[in-house]
């Protein structure tokens, strides 16, 4: 073990870099919603990424760690998981700088950590919830929460006051807005055949991620393992914008590549941005122009 | 110390480093499954990533509050600065968080001046949908039922 507030004076591998860096970013992208966490959270995420010396110090890592966890514990029980994920992944980074091999430590943390996350997910879907098997969940989604609203036009073939109509009526006040309305439920084939097929679509690519990187795949361990996380946030977040969850994911797919395929990380560069540009360009408006 | 022991101590300890994340993230799914089936947490949060995966989200909940005294019983608003503790209650209506709001209720409509009264009820419910038709249905998740004595509730 290392000297806590010591840079390591040797290089900590590409990858890993990149990893950390990222991660960095993520904190910038992300502010913390704490008044009094988020100037040293950013401070400290700038520093990361402007001074190489600090982005190899374990005790900036620590510290990052610390604060995320002080976050989550003050907020709790209203953070999202991937809030839980960045203080998983702080102390992953922490730790692993405090290791002989860091890069080699990091990225089996990593490794860890998105099977536990995507089997987690896959048991929830799978087997504790009571009601997305039987699709309930994607159709009342499909048609109450705003994000997925011009997906469900497009595909749906539904008009903006059928899903206002449908929303009043799965969500009636004082559980949504006041509707003066008779509220009436309008379920195209179109959705249900959406719902139908984001529910099976979730549940095996999730499932899928989890099985890629915990089972051993030989030669193909590369393709399989980054080829399945590329597929999950391509898609996933392409209708569902949680961008933070899918950056995070894609920093710890970054430290499992190995140094010298510079092809894999520069994916994960292009993947990092993708997100950003599924939470800004409103692409599922255009194809509803489009098709108008 | 032979290098051949050190490698196996630095191998072990880089080994017992990369695992504390995933055993953290274990421990807190786990309780996070504890909270949901015993005091009826939002399988949304609380870490243990059962996001779309139910829709009963935090935001799908409704806190519902009524008082009651000799002009009998009635729902009432959520005082403004009871919102964040309300909304904490409706993702963890556990029997401590239920009776603390309910308390601050009493107390608020005390200082309020409503008029006297004997207990106030607090529930958390969410909507469960029909698996055919989406009807949806209010299903009660959690109760509490505050007896108030005199000028300070009974806990």
């Amino acid at each position: 073990m290392r000297n806590p507030f010591r840079p390591r004076d040797e290089e900590l591998g590409r990858a890993a870099t990149l990893a950390l860096r990222l991660t960095a970013i993520i904190l910038l992208l992300q502010p913390a919603p704490v008044w009094y966490l988020r100037p040293i959270l950013i401070s400290l995420a700038v520093l990361v990424v402007a001074v190489p010396a600090i982005l190899r110090t374990p005790a900036a890592w620590g510290a990052m760690a610390i604060l995320l966890a002080v976050r989550v514990v003050r907020l709790w029980p209203t953070p999202d998981n991937h809030h839980y994920l960045y203080v998983y992944w702080t102390l992953a980074i922490f730790l692993a700088l405090l290791a002989l091999r860091p890069g080699v430590v990091l990225g089996r943390a990593a490794r860890w950590l998105v099977v536990g996350v995507f089997l987690w997910a896959t048991l929830w879907k799978g087997l504790l919830s009571p009601d997305y098997l039987d699709g309930r969940f994607y159709r009342v989604r499909l048609l109450t929460d705003h994000r997925f609203a011009e997906a469900t036009r497009l595909v749906g073939d539904l008009t903006a006051e059928q899903i206002e109509g449908a929303r009043a009526y799965l969500k009636p006040a004082p559980y949504g807005e006041p509707n003066s309305q008779m509220p009436r439920l309008v379920e195209s084939p179109g959705v249900h055949r959406l719902a139908t097929f984001l529910t099976w679509a979730t549940l095996l690519i999730e499932g899928a991620v989890a099985l890629a990187f915990l089972l051993p795949w030989g030669r193909h361990t590369l393709v399989v393992r980054h080829g399945a996380l590329f597929a999950f946030c391509g898609s996933a977040y392409a209708i569902a914008p949680v961008a933070g969850f899918g950056w995070i994911l894609c920093a710890m797919g970054v430290a499992q590549v190995p140094d010298n395929r510079r092809g894999l990380l520069l994916a994960y560069v292009f993947v990092f941005l993708l997100l950003r540009f599924y939470l800004d360009v409103p692409w599922e408006r255009f194809l509803l122009a489009i098709r108008a | 110390m032979t290098s051949s022991s050190e490698g196996d101590g630095h191998a072990r300890t880089d080994s017992l480093l990369s695992s504390i994340p995933i055993l953290l993230l274990c421990v807190v799914a786990l309780h996070q499954v504890y909270l949901v089936h015993a005091q009826g947490l939002s399988p949304w949060k609380g870490g243990g990533f059962g996001m779309f995966s139910t829709t009963d989200s935090s935001q799908g909940r409704r806190l519902r509050v009524t008082v009651s005294g000799p002009a009998g019983e009635r729902e009432i608003d959520l005082p403004d600065p009871l919102w964040g503790e309300a909304s904490l209650a409706s993702i963890l209506p556990s029997e401590r968080r239920l009776r603390a709001l309910a308390q601050a209720i009493a107390a608020n409509q005390r200082r309020q001046g409503s008029g006297p009264i004997s207990r106030v009820d607090v529930s958390v419910s969410h909507l469960r949908y029909d698996p055919r038709t989406l009807a949806p249905q209010p299903v009660i998740l959690r109760e509490h039922s505050l007896k108030v004595e005199g000028r300070s509730p009974a806990r």
